[in-house]
């Protein structure tokens, strides 16, 4: 018989933490880092106040601002929920497969992650040049997000409690019935990937301006048309930050309480047989919609035959840039992200959780606005030292992308149980030795996925890349875009497939993480 | 297995991290913040290399981008020359005081309508607004002779704009101009409704659409038209000049200026000395990017009628300012 | 000379008080087992002994040195303790043998320790396996493999046998606590399964209300228990209403006399299952009904009505004779029973 316990978040944890060496200075590096990633957001008030009240309420108090908030706030739900449904569907899916065939499969799925969204954007615009508006919109955004719910989807269906649905079968219980005991295993963990869905939309602006569709982010762009400087943008930016920090309300409620299961692994042979057909037919479609629309663009442009108005610049210094700066992100993100996770393990872990959802706020800043806070702060404090360096573009996506490393590590974070460094420590281990000898490893596949999330994100930034990149330098995506805004789509079309292929190295490393049987102690979700 | 992949991954994010971070920019060259299209400016910015064997690091960006990094930037921004695709954005960046003010022999170069106010600005190239039709659906018969109109009922669905395009808001300033703000507003709101449905983020994407038969007409530089009709000769898009001497045909020149606290000002001033020279314009002529020289004794670009021959307006982009008002026309009509 | 003494311990875990003034000591070699139900503090109490919790008051000594309490307090990697939780938690990331040698030293590792070990728990040969290889049993003995590893002068059992299918509990549990008594070392096993801690434990402590309620040999706490609670906690017992008087003790099975004097008034008699003879009826024996029947095989348990007691007795006997429902049979009592007053307290002996 297998043991389902239910805990609250945050249940019993050991007081001993206390007298630990880590923890006299783990809550505080937890919360400087945090304060250091939402550091944007300090510019983005002394900006938006800068200017006067009245034009504050000029800028914020238009007609324009109810369209805005109806078509923001009415495509994050929508896409959120249907994202939601679409990656739960496609972890069902991939659950049904083999684990041989699943790993192959895996990276198709998820690879929509490694595409900007302005491209995929791009990809349905020349397949449908009708295709416009709030239809669209959602499309285009369910279709490149949905691996955000997918991926931890699967990996909650994974260590899943199979036994407790075979009890229910035998009780005869309906399909339906079955299919809210699958979700309410998986719950925590399809809101939380829904949560990063809502925010990567209120952050959305390339996909929408391609298509047509106003939110408030594509109106923080215009007014940067409009006034030339950040005070109107910012004072939009706040606008989006309040509904950031609604979404983020509301997905800790939502998801439940954290249980302990027992998982029992991948599905047993005999009952995989007779749903496979379904499985493969609806992961086939989502991939060649979410992978094969953006490629297929991609190669037609490229066969389109390029104007050669630009001359044809190399992919290769690019390359290396986009790669080292992506790595470089990829590495301070996850080393910063490992405090934050671990400050959820102490004491009720209610800190913890509070200093990890403040960090997603920054997620609803749109890059361009946390470049320019950065600008002005190596202004202000630094005359100017360091600005346009690699390394201040590397901060910057630290910062900007630094919620995606804190979601994936922190799966794993929670694996690892406190317990299992006490134990390490009754065997004689000193806390450190505890800590290396024992979660450090437990906490391996969370950080290989937060390394290549990170790097994939990095990969794609565009807005922030144009403000801070050192003068001179280029990384795949500032190519493909200044190539793209002037029509020579054929010498973009290189750009973005470099794009794609370097993610997919990643994004592979991402699927063997997935193939690791649960262990015994079960999944903690 | 897996620890040598970890480890591998892992040193692999150092390596990346320290040698992107051993790249820095040389400090002994001239820094140019360019809004321009790339082609045109990597075509210069070669030339003056070759000939003063000054270093150049080229920056390219959005003009709006640049602009409001310049303004963050404030005293210790590292750009030297700023090129923007339209004297609006340079306007801006005057009002804030952030221009030095250039050699009148250099100004003498240009015609009077790319003098920036108090010497703040030269042009580099110059275009003229014109119309873009579908020559399937519409006649030269049935085209609108002047800009005014195009807010008439008949070219209802026809009508395709780009609002946020950087050449669209000074032919609004002109307008506003000439016909005051009230006209203006009318004007707009009669436009809007004309293009519903039809408002696309840039003019390519305005040219795309005709030649797919899903508009009828728009208007916008004449330099957009000769691209594309370079890289696709659609002979489905054509181009018309509005009727000499109208409101519509407004000049929109690309300016480039010094910044007050260039760290190189000499080479700077020497940037902008070969932009306006016979062999900077000669460049910009031949440049294949279909812009007109601002320099009068230049010639015209190959294939392009003289600009004479447009009529263009009288509307001088000095005097249109930093097009804040036109902007907040837009955004009262919510076309922005 | 104990190996390990308690001494008025006190915690609070948030609100509540889990452990009051709780004092217990251990002798070397022995074989401790804490009896306590849910949520009685046995867990809190290992976690003080293994040093991952500090107390709030008393002190804990272990070899005669204070390793909590009166300001001193010695982490847990300085202990020397084993410590084995409820499920075993084998580090997953590492296979059986990198777990069981875990806390020894690499240079400190003698060749062929491991399995040494491993055979000692009766797992030979399972050196390469991983955690979620092995079945609940195999992954205990693992974990009581790697705890004995490092030599501990104490080994701390919580709870070990419970996720254990009932057929392979007895057996794994006699195996690994004879493995412990062999090896000498002194054991403290959590429990609230009272066969197992009457069974195999030397000592048995009951943990109830925040402190140690009994401690003593398993008899001792079997045969006389402190208070009726305890009566009733560590195995079951009939507890029969009578009144005492002068010596006298009158109950609805008929009169005894004590051993010592009591003072008059009601008392509450402790009457074991066992003690309840079951036979014919007539004879001076007090009639019964029988209302239900466990037959065990071995042994069988009766459910009685006996009028002028309202809850049922519950009788246990060889099954030497066969009753069935619906039987009317003679019952008499036998052998030292206990005595509480019926406020609970106070306890003296019988003869019957």
């Amino acid at each position: 018989m297998s043991l389902v316990a239910l805990e609250r978040p945050g249940g019993k944890q050991s007081s001993s933490w206390r007298r630990s060496l880590k923890s006299r200075w783990l809550a505080p590096a937890a919360i400087a880092i945090a304060l250091g990633v939402l550091s944007p957001l300090l510019f983005l008030v002394l900006q938006a106040f800068s200017v006067g009240r009245s034009d504050l309420a000029a800028i914020l108090w238009r007609s324009l601002t109810a369209r805005l908030l109806i078509n923001t706030v009415g495509l994050v739900v929508a896409v959120s929920v249907s994202a939601a449904v679409l990656g739960s569907m496609v972890a069902i899916w991939l659950d049904r497969l083999s684990p041989r065939m699943a790993r192959f499969i895996l990276p198709l799925v998820v690879l929509p992650v490694a595409i900007p969204d302005f491209l995929v954007s791009y990809g349905w615009r020349t397949l449908f040049p009708a295709l416009h508006g709030f239809g669209a919109a959602c499309l285009v955004m369910v279709l490149a997000s949905f691996p955000l719910v997918g991926l931890p989807a699967f990996a909650a269906l994974r260590g899943m409690d199979r036994s407790a649905l075979e009890v229910a079968q035998s009780l005869g219980a309906s399909r339906w019935r079955r299919g809210v005991l699958i979700f309410a295993q998986i719950r925590s963990a399809v809101v939380g990937g829904s949560l990063l869905v809502a925010l990567v939309v209120l952050a959305e602006y390339g996909a929408f301006e391609i298509l047509g569709f106003q939110t408030f982010t594509t109106e923080i762009f215009t007014q940067f048309k409009v006034g030339f400087d950040a005070t109107g943008a910012c004072a939009l930016s706040l606008v989006v930050v309040l509904l950031s920090i609604l979404a983020v309300g509301i997905e800790l409620p939502l998801s439940g309480p954290r249980l302990h299961l027992r998982g029992s692994g991948p599905l047993k042979e005999g009952d995989r047989s007779r749903s496979q057909v379904g499985a493969f037919l609806g992961l086939g479609i989502t991939a060649a919609l979410g992978l094969g629309v953006p490629l297929g663009a991609i190669a037609y442009l490229m066969l389109a035959g390029p104007p050669a108005s630009l001359p044809s610049a190399s992919v290769f210094a690019p390359l290396w840039h986009s790669a080292s700066y992506a790595a470089g992100a990829a590495l301070i993100v996850t080393l910063a992200a490992l405090p934050v996770a671990l400050l959820t393990r102490r004491g009720s872990g209610r800190l913890g959780q509070i200093v990890e959802r403040f960090t997603f706020l920054v997620m609803a800043v749109p890059g361009l606005v946390v470049a320019l806070g950065f600008t002005w702060a190596t202004q202000r404090f630094g005359r100017g030292f360091g600005y346009q360096s690699a390394w201040l573009l590397i901060a910057a996506y630290s910062v900007i992308f630094f919620p995606l490393g804190l979601v994936s590590v922190r799966a794993s974070v929670a694996q690892s149980s406190y317990r299992f460094e006490e134990l390490a420590r009754s065997l004689g281990a000193s806390p450190s030795a505890a800590f290396r000898r024992v979660t450090l490893p437990m906490l391996v596949p969370g950080i290989l996925s937060a390394l290549s999330l990170v790097f994939l994100a990095a990969l794609t930034e565009l807005t922030a890349t144009l403000v801070l990149i050192p003068t001179g330098s280029s990384t795949l995506s500032s190519e493909f875009w200044t190539f793209e805004t002037n029509a020579s789509y054929g010498q973009a079309a290189p750009f973005a497939l470099a794009m794609v292929l370097l993610g997919a190295v990643p994004t592979v490393a991402l699927s063997r993480y997935f193939d690791r049987r649960p262990s015994r102690q079960g999944a903690d979700i | 297995m897996r620890k040598c992949f970890v480890s591998l991954l892992i040193s692999g994010s150092a390596l990346g991290l320290l040698s992107g971070c051993a790249k820095t920019s040389p400090s002994a060259s001239l820094t140019v913040y360019s809004g321009q299209h790339p082609q045109l400016m990597a075509k210069l910015v070669a030339a003056f290399e070759a000939k003063t064997a000054i270093p150049v690091a080229l920056r390219s960006a959005s003009e709006q981008v640049l602009v409001s990094q310049v303004l963050a930037e404030a005293d210790h921004s590292p750009a030297d020359v700023v090129v923007t695709e339209n004297a609006p954005a340079m306007n801006a960046l005057a009002e804030h005081h952030l221009l030095a003010p250039l050699p009148a022999e250099q100004l003498a170069r240009v015609v009077k309508e790319a003098r920036g106010p108090s010497r703040q600005w030269l042009g580099v190239s110059r275009r003229v607004n014109v119309l873009v039709y579908d020559a399937r659906r519409l006649q030269p018969s049935q085209l609108p002779s002047s800009i005014e109109d195009l807010a008439e009922p008949r070219f209802k669905g026809l009508l395709g704009l780009a609002p946020g395009e950087s050449d669209f808001s000074p032919v609004v300033a002109a307008y506003e101009h000439v016909h005051g703000q009230a006209a203006t507003l009318t004007w707009l709101t009669a436009m809007k409704a004309n293009a519903a449905g039809h408002l696309l983020p840039d003019n390519e994407a305005l040219l795309s659409q005709i030649a797919l038969g899903q508009l009828g007409l728009a208007t916008m530089d004449q330099y957009y038209w000769y691209r594309f009709h370079h890289d696709t000769a659609h002979a489905r898009v054509k181009m018309a000049a509005f009727a000499p001497g109208g409101t519509g045909n407004v000049i929109g020149v690309s300016a480039a200026g010094i910044t007050r606290q260039a760290p190189h000002a000499k080479a700077a001033r020497a940037f902008l000395d070969f932009l306006s020279s016979a062999e900077g314009q000669r460049i910009v002529a031949n440049s294949g990017a279909f812009e007109y020289p601002t320099s009068p004794s230049a010639p015209t670009p190959k294939g392009l009628p003289p600009i004479s021959q447009y009529g263009p307006s009288s509307v001088s982009p000095a005097v249109m300012g930093s097009g804040r008002s036109a902007l907040n026309l837009l955004q009262a009509v919510q076309l922005l | 000379m104990s190996v390990i003494k308690i001494e008025q311990v006190s915690k609070t875990r948030g609100n509540v008080q889990v452990l009051k003034e709780l004092s217990l000591s251990l002798e070397a070699g022995s074989l401790c087992a804490v009896l306590g139900s849910s949520g009685s503090g046995k867990t809190t109490l290992l976690r003080l002994i293994a040093g991952f919790d500090q107390v709030d008051h008393g002190s804990i000594s272990i070899g005669g040195t204070v390793v909590d309490g009166d300001g001193h307090f010695l982490p847990p990697e300085q202990r020397g303790i084993g410590y084995v939780p409820q499920d075993a938690a084998l580090f997953p990331h590492l296979n059986v043998a990198k777990n069981v040698s875990f806390g020894v030293a690499r240079g400190k590792l003698a060749k062929g320790r491991v399995g040494e070990l491993l055979e000692m728990v009766g797992l030979p040969g399972l050196e390469q396996r991983f955690a979620h290889q092995l079945s609940g049993g195999q992954a205990q003995r693992v974990a009581i493999a790697r705890a004995l590893a490092i030599d501990p002068v104490l080994v701390l059992l919580d709870e070990p046998f419970g996720a254990l299918d009932l057929g392979l509990r007895n057996s794994v549990r006699s195996d690994v606590l004879g493995l412990l008594r062999t090896q000498g070392v002194t054991t403290v096993l959590v429990t609230h399964d009272q066969d197992e801690a009457l069974s195999e434990a030397d000592k048995v402590a009951v943990l109830a209300g925040g402190s140690i309620a009994q401690f003593g040999a398993p008899e001792e706490v079997y045969a006389r228990p402190s208070a009726p609670s305890l009566a009733a906690f560590v195995g079951s017992a009939n507890l029969i209403k009578a009144s005492a008087r002068n010596s006298q003790v009158t109950t609805p099975l008929g009169n005894f006399s004590t051993v010592a004097e009591i003072t008059e008034g009601p008392v509450l008699v402790v009457v074991r299952p066992e003690q309840l003879l079951v036979g014919p009826e007539g004879n001076g024996a007090v009639s019964a009904t029988v209302k239900r029947r466990w037959y065990y095989g071995h042994d069988s348990v009766l459910e009685l009505e006996v009028p002028g007691i309202e809850t049922a007795l519950i009788a246990r006997l060889d099954t030497m004779r066969v009753f069935a429902h619906g039987d009317r049979v003679g019952l008499s009592l036998r052998g030292p029973l206990a005595i509480f007053a019926s406020d609970g307290s106070d306890i003296s002996g019988t003869e019957a």
